[in-house]
């Protein structure tokens, strides 16, 4: 069945931050003489406000504040500047070279085009991220975790932007860089292709950079 | 276990990328 829709992953696919989120994080936590490390009961309990937060059931400021006082910040105006600092870097982001030049080749090629995202953060902060890194123009439909109250590798994700595009999963290709979040696209019956990937990573296509993705061969057909 | 989606970018990745976008410059608009 030939391809009509494609859904991209969105963070390590198209943008990028210096360091990941995570990393600022601990470095302010570090250079504050707070605890970096977590007891492995506290590591399960941050693992599942992360599920929480990436599901909208959780805000932003809320998730932060939590991740701060499990590593030892008990005063509360220091949890809100520290999470004020973190949320200002998140906001940051730079553009990983191509994405434009391959959304506009594939949008030429006539593919109906998505971002399935997993975020703790709105909505409109990822568009507003997606348009600083020039692909917000090509995308037609996004299914994001926060909206949604699913996050990747939930298959009802990736259906949801199936159902978005009114296409079935036979019709569509997951890019993305994650090993965990194309096996949940496989999982719901969608190509894979993996781009900026880790070694080892299971996908049915790769490709070696973003407008490598114009090489790959079930990209190169357009529908009709 | 389900992993933060902000993974950083390691530099070969970027590298590969921009080489890529310039080699596609290169063949679809240079002379």
């Amino acid at each position: 069945m030939a391809i009509k829709g494609i859904f991209f992953d969105a963070a390590d696919v198209f943008y990028y931050r210096p360091v990941p989120t995570d990393d600022y994080a601990l470095n302010l936590l570090k250079q504050g003489g707070y605890a970096t490390e977590l007891p492995a009961e506290d590591h399960v309990r941050q693992q599942a406000l992360r599920s929480q937060a990436n599901s909208g059931h959780l805000s932003p400021d809320k998730y932060w504040d939590q991740f701060l006082l499990m590593h030892g910040v008990a005063a509360p105006g220091q949890r809100k500047a520290l999470a004020g600092q973190i949320i200002a870097y998140s906001n940051h982001v730079l553009a990983i070279p191509g994405g434009k030049e391959a959304l506009a080749g594939l949008k030429q090629r006539g593919f109906v085009l998505g971002i399935v995202t997993d975020t703790i953060y709105p909505l409109a902060w990822k568009m507003r991220w997606l348009h600083q890194v020039g692909v917000a123009e090509f995308i037609d439909v996004v299914a994001c975790s926060t909206v949604l109250g699913v996050h990747k590798p939930d298959p009802a994700i990736y259906l949801n932007a199936l159902q978005q595009a009114h296409l079935t999963p036979g019709e569509a290709a997951f890019v993305g860089h994650d090993a965990g979040e194309l096996a949940g696209a496989h999982r719901a019956g969608i190509a894979t292709v993996a781009v900026n990937y880790d070694p080892g990573t299971q996908a049915d296509y790769y490709a070696q950079s973003l407008v490598d993705l114009l090489n790959v061969p079930i990209f190169k057909k357009p529908h009709t | 276990m389900y992993i933060f989606p902000d993974h950083g970018m390691p530099h070969d990745r970027l590298a590969a990328n921009a080489e890529d976008l310039a080699f596609f410059y290169e063949t679809h608009y240079g002379d």
